[in-house]
């Protein structure tokens, strides 16, 4: 056969050379889901549709791509002319084929029941408490340690020392170091009793706003919180700090887990009793729209699909521990996500707004209801308009009246009756204009240099008779008419003038035209007539008439001087006053689409190129089945909603799997050091399994049954366990990861940890500020954001929190990376962190602070040197300083040179310290 | 200089290429804002002859998306001469750089994702225009670790804080070891551009040294009384030690009067317009020679149109050639009279290029679809050019080198194949070329 000669003459080589590489069995990767190497996988096509269409060359991928149209193949370069020649003709000629059956490949399809069995999705039980023969145990968290420490046969460390105790309880739960005087009082106690001494100091801790400080920055790492947006012109996001604060305020008032998700995901969906319970769940909704967005993508479609991405892989990770967003291009490789379901999560963030189109697009704002903040607002506007209307009339009275920079003079501000050319009767051909200032109301006209038949004419009726100055306004330039025919019909008559437009108007906007008595009975007419004008164009704009009995002129000097001196001080008075306006009321936030929809695969990824249409969903692998195992229940979404708020009430349902599993996961961690489940933001395959699941279970079930989601009870459970209080300074060569939780994790401290202690120590640190806009410039971009500018001595959780222009300590000791979920943080031992701690002018500032402030308070007494370094190391390390500290110490403070540098010294060392830097 | 080692455990130390390994370190010249390839080095007689002809264009951007609508095209602005032995053609933006053409690599078919800066600017730099991926610099030290331990393996020079700022030289998802380091911002005088908190040599004095032996003490004195073995204790020793180090070192580097009159000269040093760029160029040189794997150069500014982004007046692009030319032709020249070139891949482009056609009457548009950039030494082949535009300089069509292949060559260059170069972070191996990339190949030596 000619044409299968013709095939492996012309087509198969080509196919081979070219193609095979992406597109057959055996290829390092196969693209797009082609095969080219068999005739039926080639007529079946990949992702995008059939390849080969016989008969059919406008139909066939495959073609369209030699030819650079739908794709470009190869992507390197075109192929010649001629070869894609022949591919039109073999197509055209039925594309005859021989290369017979399926190259055989494995497919890996999913099943529900058997990914159901990993140990994540499986449904939370209570597991029994074991009995174990040992004194060791606290609590019921410990007798779960303990009973894996026998099965091991590992044995656990001794206590740490109550010094020790006490600075890890108070970093772990408000971030800042026991002062002496808590010292003295928690070593009394613990003397006492060492578990009532930890039960007591917890509760007093919880109740303190810096405890929402503290566990509200744990949060706001992983909600990925910034305020601004990151992207290429990272844009402020002046309003973030409310759902900084709301996040706070949430941790302090021990707000129940299930509703903080709840209000995060769908708080502007929720109902509410009071306008302060609206506020507070839409500020919550802001979590959705956090996120770092390339807001200036001019390929809208690609950003309205980047955000909902970012929307659903947040959700996954900070909820579920789940990297939904893989499943974005292709069903998840790893965990049971297929990506239909990928799309059905799309479907509900595609019928939720999130952006504002422009060419810069932004985020959906949304005002919050407050009377007070309405009637502030409509009392400062009424000031507003009653200093404006009286600063203008004083300029009307004494000539001050400029005229704008930009746009017409409205003609309401203008004295007298003003009538502007919008409301003149125009007889002709004129044309509108407004290319030359000034001028009154939207513009002008003029006649075009062409008189024939045009004529303008303004009517007026007067208030009260009597005289009035009339005038004309109009524009000037040269080339204008010199003598503009103007009459006025008046009380004694009409008389017509002529105005020069070639020069300017006496007082800025109008030529005179005489002064005339006006009767109230009878209209005032003035009309300009182009034809009995002079050559040149002619301007027509407004017309005045000015009450002879109240213009200006009708004042004295020393009048005039005592209204000057008034309108300077009303002028100073509405400075003032604009300083005072009530800002609106917003938070960031997203709200439901008009019409919500269900939405399409997209195939690949691609943003056009869509696939099937799906309905919207959660994620089967961790939904309740239906009677007939193996299917998830479906899900119910209201019509004209998004399903946004379903979707909450899934993440926040008992019977998630993952839900509480994830959170009691985090709060381990932010006790321990270390989560149960090392990998806090993955839940899933590639994540790391749990040293002890049962543990696990024990504290996701309590947390929802017990403890009824609330945090500080969750905290409370595993801070009086004895597994918070071991030692941590024990070999662990045995168990380098210390899987088996034998001894405590030594922790590095965190940059908001650090900082914060500097201040405190150096008695700066400010505590009066609770939240609010610490931004002190609301600029459009963060990226020359001045961190000096504003108050230096907040709380870190306070600072300004800037994609592109991260305050230095904070980045420099790895503070969350706002870009993505961070459950756990790196934490690096860096050259520039000691850079920082050796000559950055903020820790020099804070050791020199902490040296005023301690010699100050030893003032009265003639202290020796041994019991001041006492008194140091309490107040920075927490503890008494060893003796081999001691003699380092001592020749420095007891030199000829000591005193305050000496001190300032001592106390940037300590900064430095290891013992300072890390917490046993 | 002598260079200090890491130890063979640290994140930091030196590890052998997987490839041959064709250049050491990269420098890289950052042209911000989108120079014109037509105005420059992309001759293209047809757009001569067409001047003022209309064509059809399809809108990328927001607001014009997909639409047609009809454009002018404008003529180039300079005239172009043919230079050296290789005849390639440069315009007379580039005097100085033309001079060197037969020791260049043009590629005359790059093409790039993104219309706008931010994301255009950040996928030149990290390969993505909006998701948070690490830096070229970043993926370098990973794969290779540092030659120099006193100083920092990345290096930005005044780099901008816009169109993605940071992120241009962050370590993404990488351990943070292998972020950039800034030196300066853009419009800082040169005199005052230093590592931040690093102290001039001259207030070295006793008592610092005395501080920083103190703590030294103190620290061993508190690893000591642990009767556990904790790596992390022991790096905090290293680094302050390592920061001591850099100390004394970096102010060395950063200080350029010890090199000779003619060298200055030759970068344009001491003369206007040259002054800042040429100084910045000279440093970048010598961190290069110092060890320092990656040093990005930046031409940029704090403006969200910044530098070269000419939508109108497009006459100003000859400021910015002054400015940069006799600095850029100044370094190729030490650089090769060094035979460093030999084994530093030098870099020189914009994140994207100009449309052919005129935008706000004497203006040009972003056009990532195709735009040349030149690159030098490293093993790349000197004095050709490689790829092309359609005729009038508007999309590229043939050797087309999209910005992925290029990084994708920039790392075989380095000794590493961008498809083994990955990093497993959540659950997935990441690259610096996601699925895509292809070593341009007919290029290197």
């Amino acid at each position: 056969d000619e044409r299968v000669e013709f095939f492996e003459k012309k087509i198969r080589p080509v196919l081979v050379e070219h193609c095979y590489e992406c597109h057959a069995v055996g290829a390092k990767k196969i693209r797009g889901g082609l095969l080219l190497d068999s005739r039926e996988t080639s007529r079946t096509g990949g992702d995008s549709g059939p390849a080969v269409v016989p008969g059919k060359p406008d139909e066939s991928l495959l073609l369209s791509a030699l030819r650079h149209d739908a794709f470009e193949m190869p992507p390197d370069r075109k192929l010649p002319t001629t070869v894609i020649r022949d591919f039109e003709s073999w197509i055209r000629n039925g594309a005859v084929d021989p290369r017979e059956g399926v190259v055989a490949r494995t497919e890996n399809k999913m099943d529900l029941l058997q990914d159901r069995s990993f140990w994540s999705f499986q449904p939370i039980h209570a597991p029994v408490i074991p009995t174990v023969e040992s004194e060791w145990p606290e609590t019921p968290v410990d007798r779960f340690l303990a009973a894996h420490h026998a099965a091991l046969n590992v044995k656990v460390a001794g206590d740490a020392s109550a010094d020790q105790v006490l600075r890890r309880l108070h970093f772990a739960l408000i971030g800042l170091p026991p002062r002496p005087e808590d010292i003295r009082q928690f070593r009394g106690a613990w003397a006492q009793n060492d578990f009532q001494a930890i039960t007591d100091l917890a509760d007093q801790l919880m109740l303190s706003p810096r405890f929402g400080e503290r566990w509200g920055r744990h949060w706001l790492d992983v909600a990925r919180f910034a305020e601004s947006s990151g992207g290429g012109r990272s844009l402020m996001f002046p309003n973030a700090w409310r759902f900084r604060d709301y996040v706070i305020q949430s941790f302090n008032d021990d707000k129940p887990f299930d509703v903080f998700i709840r209000e995060q995901i769908a708080g502007d969906l929720l109902p509410y009793e009071s306008a302060d319970q609206f506020n507070e769940q839409a500020c919550g909704s802001a979590y959705l729209a956090l996120g770092p967005t390339n807001y200036e993508l001019q390929d809208k479609e690609l950003l309205r699909m980047e955000v909902i991405d970012e929307q659903i892989d947040t959700i996954g990770r900070t909820f579920l521990g789940l990297t939904i967003g893989c499943a974005r291009c292709h069903d998840h490789k790893f965990d049971p996500i297929p990506t239909s379901e990928y799309y059905a999560l799309a479907g509900i963030f595609r019928s939720t707004q999130s952006l504002v189109p422009g060419n810069v697009s932004s985020h959906v704002k949304t005002p919050l209801r407050s009377d007070t903040h309405a009637r502030a607002f409509s009392a400062w506007q009424k000031r507003s308009k009653d200093l404006n209307a009286e600063i203008n009339e004083l300029k009307q009275r004494t000539g001050l009246a400029e005229l704008p920079k930009k746009g017409g003079v409205d003609p309401t501000t203008l004295p007298g009756i003003v009538i502007d050319d919008a409301n003149a009767v125009f007889e002709g051909q004129w044309t509108s204009s407004s290319s030359l200032q000034p001028y009154v109301g939207a513009g002008y006209r003029h006649d075009n240099n062409d008189k024939s038949g045009k004529r303008a004419q303004f009517e007026a009726r007067v208030p009260r008779s009597g005289e009035y100055d009339v005038g004309l306004a109009h524009n000037y330039q040269s080339g204008r008419c010199q003598g503009v025919a103007v009459s006025v019909k008046h009380a004694d008559g009409t008389t017509q003038v002529f105005v020069d437009q070639r020069r300017a108007p006496a007082d800025k906007l109008f030529s005179p035209l005489g002064r005339y008595r006006f009767d109230t009975d009878s209209v005032a007419v003035v009309t300009i007539d182009a034809e009995q004008s002079k050559n040149g164009h002619i301007i027509v704009d407004a017309v005045q008439f000015l009450d002879v009995a109240k213009s200006p002129a009708q004042i004295t000097d020393d009048e005039r001087t005592g209204l000057l001196a008034r309108l300077s001080e009303l002028q100073k008075e509405l400075g003032e006053h604009n300083e005072t306006k009530p800002e609106p009321l917003v938070t960031m936030s997203v709200v439901d689409q008009d019409q919500p929809a269900d939405w399409h695969i997209h195939i690949r990824g691609g943003v056009r190129n869509l696939g099937p249409e799906v309905a919207r969903g959660f994620l089967s692998v961790a939904s309740p089945l239906t009677d007939h195992a193996g299917l998830a229940l479906p899900v119910e979404i209201p019509e004209a909603a998004s399903g946004r708020r379903e979707l909450a009430d899934w993440i926040a349902s008992p019977d998630n799997p993952l839900t509480a599993r994830v959170y009691v996961n985090r709060v381990w961690q932010h006790l321990i050091g270390e989560g149960l489940v090392r990998t806090p933001d993955n839940f899933g395959k590639m994540g790391t399994r749990p040293t002890n699941p049962e543990l696990l279970d024990f504290l996701a079930s309590t947390f929802i049954t017990e403890d009824r989601w609330s945090t500080k009870s969750l905290i409370r459970r595993i801070v009086t366990s004895r597994v918070f209080r071991l030692a941590s300074d024990v070999s662990s060569a045995d168990d380098p990861e210390n899987g088996n939780l034998t001894r405590a994790f030594r922790r590095q401290l965190d940059a908001e940890a650090l900082r914060d202690s500097l201040l405190q120590i150096s008695g700066q640190l400010d505590l009066n500020t609770i939240g609010g806009r610490t931004i002190s410039k609301v600029t459009q971009y963060d990226g020359t954001y001045d961190h000096s500018t504003g108050s230096t001595n907040l709380r870190s959780v306070y600072v300004p929190y800037l994609r592109n222009a991260m305050l230095e300590p904070l980045s420099i000791f790895d503070t969350a990376n706002p870009n993505v979920v961070t459950g756990r943080r790196t934490q690096t031992v860096l050259p520039g962190q000691a850079l920082y701690l050796m000559n950055s002018p903020f820790v020099r500032d804070q050791a020199n602070h902490a040296a005023t402030v301690f010699l100050a308070r030893q003032a009265d007494d003639d202290r020796d040197t041994i019991s001041m370094i006492e008194d140091a190391w309490l107040l920075v390390l927490g503890r008494a300083p060893t003796e081999s500290e001691v003699r380092t110490m001592t020749p420095l403070l007891e030199s000829a040179a000591s005193g305050q540098p000496a001190w300032t010294d001592v106390f940037q060392t300590l900064f430095g310290s290891i013992d300072f830097r890390f917490v046993e | 200089m002598l260079a200090q080692t890491a130890p063979a455990s640290s994140k930091l130390a030196t590890r052998s290429p997987m490839l041959p390994q064709r250049a050491k370190r990269v420098i890289f010249i950052f042209m911000q804002g989108g120079p014109s390839h037509v105005d420059s080095f992309d001759h293209k007689p047809e757009l001569i002859n067409s001047d003022g002809h209309s064509i059809d264009f399809t809108g990328v951007r927001f607001g014009t998306f997909g639409k047609q609508s009809p454009r002018k095209l404008m003529k180039p602005l300079w005239k172009f001469t043919q230079y050296g032995e290789c005849g390639q053609y440069v315009s007379e933006l580039f005097p100085h750089i033309g001079k060197h053409v037969d020791d260049l690599c043009f590629l005359q078919g790059m093409h790039t994702e993104g219309v706008a800066h931010g994301p255009s600017t950040l996928f030149l730099h990290t390969g993505a225009t909006n998701l948070v991926r690490p830096s070229l610099g970043s993926w370098l030290m990973y794969g290779l670790g540092t030659e120099n331990q006193n100083l920092p393996g990345f290096i930005t020079l005044q780099p901008s804080n816009m169109n993605g700022g940071p992120r241009n030289y962050s370590n993404g998802f990488l351990p943070d070891v292998y972020q950039g380091t800034a030196i300066g911002e853009t419009g800082t005088p040169f005199d005052q551009v230093t590592i931040p908190h690093i102290r001039p040599v001259a207030s070295d004095t006793p008592d610092s040294r005395r501080r920083f032996d103190l703590l030294q003490e103190l620290n061993r004195h508190q690893i000591e009384r642990r009767t556990d073995t904790d790596d992390r204790l022991n790096a905090v020793i290293e680094s302050y030690e390592l920061a001591w180090k850099m100390q004394s070192t970096a102010p060395q580097v950063l200080d350029l009067s010890s090199e000779t009159a003619d060298t200055q000269a030759l970068y344009g040093i001491g003369e206007e317009p040259t002054n800042q760029f040429g100084q910045q160029c000279l440093l970048g040189r010598r961190l290069s020679e110092s060890g320092v794997r990656f040093v990005q150069i930046n031409y940029a500014d704090e403006s969200p149109n910044p530098r070269w982004d000419q939508h109108s007046n497009m006459p100003k692009h000859m400021t910015h050639a002054r400015a940069t030319d006799k600095p850029v032709a100044g370094l190729l020249a030490d650089l090769k009279q060094r035979g460093l070139l030999e084994d530093t891949l030098v870099w020189w482009g914009g994140e994207f290029g100009r449309t052919p056609f005129s935008q706000s009457n004497d203006g040009r548009d972003h056009n990532p679809r195709g735009f040349t950039v030149f690159l030098a030494g490293g093993g790349v082949k000197p004095g050709i050019s490689w790829g092309s535009t359609d005729e009038i300089g508007h999309v590229a069509v043939e050797g087309k080198v999209h910005m992925h292949d290029l990084h994708a060559t920039v790392l075989h260059q380095l000794g590493m194949d961008h498809e083994q170069l990955t990093y497993k972070y959540a659950g997935r191996e990441f690259r610096l070329t996601d699925v895509y990339g292809r070593v341009v190949s007919e290029i290197l030596l």
